[in-house]
């Protein structure tokens, strides 16, 4: 507990009385009284609010039970997420755009819970990327008089080279729901992120958008291991109907006013465009994220077969008929070679100074890779996998096919 | 908005509003100064100008005008032209450029005379005390160069020359205003450098009544009478003291009564409501931390983000705009940038708390010498936090002080209302209120700081449940008891629109005159001589006072 010197008075007779919240419970609008503070964060109503700077916080009433709390913080990575970025953030040649990554870590109680990576897709970039950090708090953590306080902060020192990330990433990022609840069993959410949630939950993979992911403590004390398997991806080819993050020119001065209404003027163009392929295209889904994924696959494939028939002229609807199976994954036959010969690196960095377990990697069947840690990840760390370009150009059906790595999210212990 | 159609409409309203509402003119003048850019500030001297003319007969001369160094430091959009009009439109017989004036008269030795308001006044000299004149000298000069200190170089050089010439000039011309017009009043917005503060010097020798009209709230106004004076330094100085008596006697002697308005105030400060509060705005302004627990869950992370020892408690130094206004009020240090410094040099020493020095949210319109950031790079290597104002939002600033620091600065009210002891190396308008620890001088303020940290550490509480409740009554009475709430003038927060000009329309057009709050309470102030204007009389017995309230201290 932080020691006290000075005993404020901040109450006043007319102070509103807030009713914590209670457990099970949910937290989902700014305007929610026991939210009671809000710090460097613009409360929002349909949503908590959004951040207005790195760090930003935010307090909660939350009736203690005794017990541990299970905390679970959604929080998302959209358009809004980088205008108010680009507002705020004019330093000139830093890390910018709208696929750049953010790189966030929450604490909670004064430590560190959990670090999120946010990318939003390459392809069909208008899509926010999704985050999760779950944690426990323990009984003494909670007090009835005190706060629950989250706060949210971009990564910006100590970060590894091949992670870049956004400066003051915290800044936009919008918190929609965050949970509170007993304690039942070992947490499986926000364990590791590579970039946004799955839109299929039920989809045993999470892609690494930017050849890392962040792995978060566990709630046992032993060596961690994951699971991942290499693909190899045609680079993606835009198409007259994909849409790609635009190239975002660094700001050399603060925008003026008139910039963000020819900005909300193109937003609600762009808002209005974007229904024009899924709806013309696809039969109603029944859930929007699988039409969501549908329509990444098809993107990605449209551009393929662009590939191949450079001449022809832009599909609008797809050819009905199965989607082709999986092709051969020319990985696979020589993942245990490159393993074996050091070709594939996994490299792993914590997200604050202080110990880090070793790794190690296996190869498996099926171009996957095993990593395992020699000890328990106590922080947040960053890890990365990469094979070798040299040796990658050597293999047959490589061409200028890139690797793509994809977490097998069952396998986490 | 002085080029608008309602300008003009606001204008001709106003001087049919006026010729209808005041007694006829007598041989006697009241000056009205109108040397700001900013229209509020105008219309609230003029405003109180007219008040008196409803009970004293007074012919209303106004002086404005604005100089290169005034356009370059502060002004974006000065119009003398639109003053002037607006000042006409109120009744001024005459309007009279005084920076022309003396800018004329430096240009032409000879001129001896002056026309004013249809009168010849010889001008022959200001009686001014020399070092006066110098002190007044040196202060424009720190203020246009945006400097800490007028160093010897600087006074060696052709603008303090210059500034010597025309503050000389100045209260040559004030002297024969004050000799020739025999003001019943001095109405101006300012009272510090030399275009306002040679004013009110040649005003407290000719012992003419000063009102110092505030830029704030609704109809805020000070006056200094001859008859009150004590002999103090300053105007501000003299003010301290008057308001300290006043404060003592009708407000915490009410404070049974108005403890639930003060509570109120309190809650509406926490949150912003009713400014003025221009620490910072926006949605990192307001205070939502209600239980000392609530603080504590903050503090952790703000005592990590600062790298903090959460050991130690925290002493916050709050710089001060640093040429603002040097020596009008009673300073302790040589100027402020050198309490600054000093403070900088003790803390360095004092490694058994964490130290927290946030610069002024305004600096930049104060400080052309990079002050702070240079003060910042000589302590680079100690564990000194320096920080710009507006890095900082209030719940976090709010998580981590434990005691304060300032020379005059409105935290010095804010703190101990919400409970954190405030340590003053100066004057201010609430110094002698009795809810922050004044030191007496320089030695002083180091015992004090000294003590006041041994205290922290110790667990000896600074301040005391009286204490907090006089520095909560005090923000009732300089956000509502001192301020007037009239239609004449609306809210400064009303902004310089044309909103204002309509409301104040609507008011003079539609509304009755009887009983404005503007009248009764300038009049109320005038015949007892208090030291500001208030909102209801608080002379009243108790079981009025309340009712006049308006039931507040039911709530």
């Amino acid at each position: 507990m932080t020691r006290t010197f000075t005993t404020p008075r901040f109450q006043t007779a007319f102070d509103r009385v807030v009713e914590p919240l209670t457990l099970p419970g949910r937290l989902t609008s700014g305007a929610a009284p026991e939210l009671t503070t809000v710090d460097q964060m613009v409360r929002g109503n349909a949503v908590i609010g959004r951040f207005i700077a790195s760090p930003g916080l935010l307090g909660v009433k939350v009736r203690p039970t005794g017990r541990p709390v299970r905390v679970t913080a959604h929080f998302r990575y959209d358009s809004m997420s980088l205008e108010w970025w680009e507002d705020r953030i004019t330093t000139p040649g830093v890390v910018r755009g709208a696929g750049a990554p953010r790189l966030l870590l929450v604490r909670a109680q004064g430590r560190i819970r959990g670090a999120a990576l946010l990318i939003r897709p390459a392809a069909d970039f208008r899509r926010a990327a999704t985050g999760v950090v779950s944690f426990d708090l323990q009984p003494e953590e909670l007090t009835a008089e005190g706060l629950f306080v989250l706060e949210m902060a971009g990564i910006d020192e100590d970060r590894p080279e091949w992670a870049p990330a956004v400066p003051a990433g915290s800044v936009g990022i919008m918190m929609y729901s965050i949970e509170f609840a007993e304690v039942e069993g070992d947490r499986e959410l926000g364990l590791v992120s590579t970039g946004t949630l799955p839109l299929d939950p039920e989809d045993g993979t999470l892609t690494l958008r930017a050849g890392y992911f962040v792995a978060n403590p566990a709630d046992n004390d032993e060596p961690r291991r994951w699971i991942a398997r290499a693909t190899l991806v045609e680079p993606l080819v835009p198409g007259p109907r994909t849409k790609v993050a635009p190239v975002v020119e660094p700001v050399e001065s603060r925008p003026k006013r008139s910039r963000g209404i020819k900005r909300k003027i193109k937003r609600r163009i762009r808002r209005a465009a974007r229904w024009v392929v899924p709806v013309a295209a696809v039969p109603v889904a029944k859930r929007a994220s699988r039409r969501a994924a549908a329509l990444e696959r098809r993107v990605v494939r449209a551009a393929k077969r662009r590939i191949h028939s450079r001449s022809a002229p832009p599909v609008s609807t797809p050819p009905p008929g199965p989607p082709p199976g999986p092709p051969p994954n020319p990985l696979a036959d020589v993942m245990v070679d490159l393993v074996d010969r050091n070709r594939v690196q996994v490299e792993l960095a914590g997200v604050e100074p202080g110990a880090t377990p070793g790794v190690q990697v296996r190869a498996r069947a099926g171009a996957e890779i095993e990593i395992v840690t020699d000890g328990p990840l106590r922080a947040p760390a960053l890890i990365r996998l990469s094979i070798d370009p040299s040796v990658l150009r050597d293999l047959p059906g490589v061409d200028d096919k890139t690797v793509r790595w994809e977490l097998v999210v069952h396998s986490e212990p | 908005m002085t080029d608008t159609p309602e300008f003009h409409l606001f204008c001709n309203t106003a001087s049919e509003f006026w010729q209808r509402n005041l007694l006829p003119a007598g041989e006697r003048v009241i000056l009205v100064e109108a040397m700001s850019q900013d229209i509020r500030v105008t219309l609230r001297n003029l405003t109180f100008a007219n008040a008196l003319r409803r009970f004293l007969p007074a012919r209303l001369v106004v002086f404005t005008g604005a100089d290169d160094d005034w356009n370059e430091i502060l002004w974006t959009f000065f119009d003398a032209e639109a003053l002037a009009t607006i000042s006409r439109a109120y009744g001024a017989v005459d309007v009279i450029d005084i920076h022309d004036l003396v800018d004329s008269r430096i240009g032409d030795p000879g001129s001896g005379e002056l026309r004013v308001a249809g009168k010849d006044l010889p001008v022959t000299g200001s009686g001014i005390d020399p070092a006066v004149l110098e002190e007044i000298v040196r202060a424009t000069v720190s203020r246009v160069l945006k400097i800490p200190r007028v160093t010897d170089e600087i006074r060696a050089g052709a603008k303090y020359a210059e500034i010597a010439q025309r503050s000389a000039e100045f209260s040559n011309i004030y002297d024969a205003l004050f000799a020739g017009l025999d003001p019943i009043a001095l109405v101006t917005s300012h009272v510090d450098y030399n275009h306002w503060g040679l004013a009110v010097e040649t005003a407290t020798r000719f012992n003419v009544p000063t009102v110092h009209v505030q830029s704030t709230g609704t109809f805020k106004a000070y006056g200094l009478f001859p008859e009150t004076r004590r002999g103090a330094a300053t105007f501000r100085a003299e003010l301290t003291h008057q308001i300290a008596e006043f404060f003592e006697q009708y407000v915490w002697a009410n404070r049974d009564r108005l403890r639930s308005s003060a509570e109120l105030t309190a809650w509406r400060l926490k949150g912003n409501w009713g400014k003025p509060s221009w620490w910072r705005g926006g949605a990192m302004s307001a205070i939502e931390l209600q239980t000392p627990e609530d603080r504590l869950s903050v503090r952790e992370h703000a005592l990590a983000r600062f790298g903090f020892d959460p050991d130690k408690p925290v002493v916050a130094v709050y710089n001060h705009a640093i040429s603002d206004a040097p020596r009008t009020n009673v300073e302790l240090f040589d100027d402020l940038a050198a309490w600054y410094e000093a403070t900088a040099e003790y803390a360095v020493k004092r490694d058994d708390v964490n130290w927290l020095f946030i610069d002024h949210p305004n600096q930049g319109l104060y400080d052309a010498t990079g002050f702070f950031d240079r003060l910042k790079e000589q302590h680079a290597g100690s564990p000194l936090v320096f920080l710009p104002s507006l890095k900082l939002s209030k719940n976090v600033m709010w998580s981590l002080v434990d005691l304060g620091i300032t020379v005059r600065g409105s935290i010095s009210n804010e703190l101990p209302a919400f409970g954190i002891p405030a340590i003053q190396a100066g004057w201010s308008e609430w110094s002698h209120c009795g809810f922050t620890i004044v030191a007496q001088d320089a030695d002083d303020y180091w015992a004090k700081l000294s003590e006041s940290i041994d205290s922290l550490l110790d667990g000896r509480p600074l301040l005391t449940e009286e204490q907090i409740e006089r520095a909560r009554l005090w923000g009732w009475f300089y956000r509502s008891g001192a301020d007037v709430s009239t239609q004449l003038v609306q809210h400064w927060e009303m902004g310089r629109t044309e909103h204002l000009l309509l409301s104040v329309r609507v008011a003079m057009q539609h509304v009755e005159a009887d009983a404005d709050p503007a009248f009764t309470a300038v009049r109320r102030m005038w015949t007892r001589k208090d030291p500001f204007l208030t909102r209801v009389d608080m002379r009243l017995p108790p079981e009025e006072f309340a009712l006049a309230l308006g039931g507040v201290s039911e709530l």
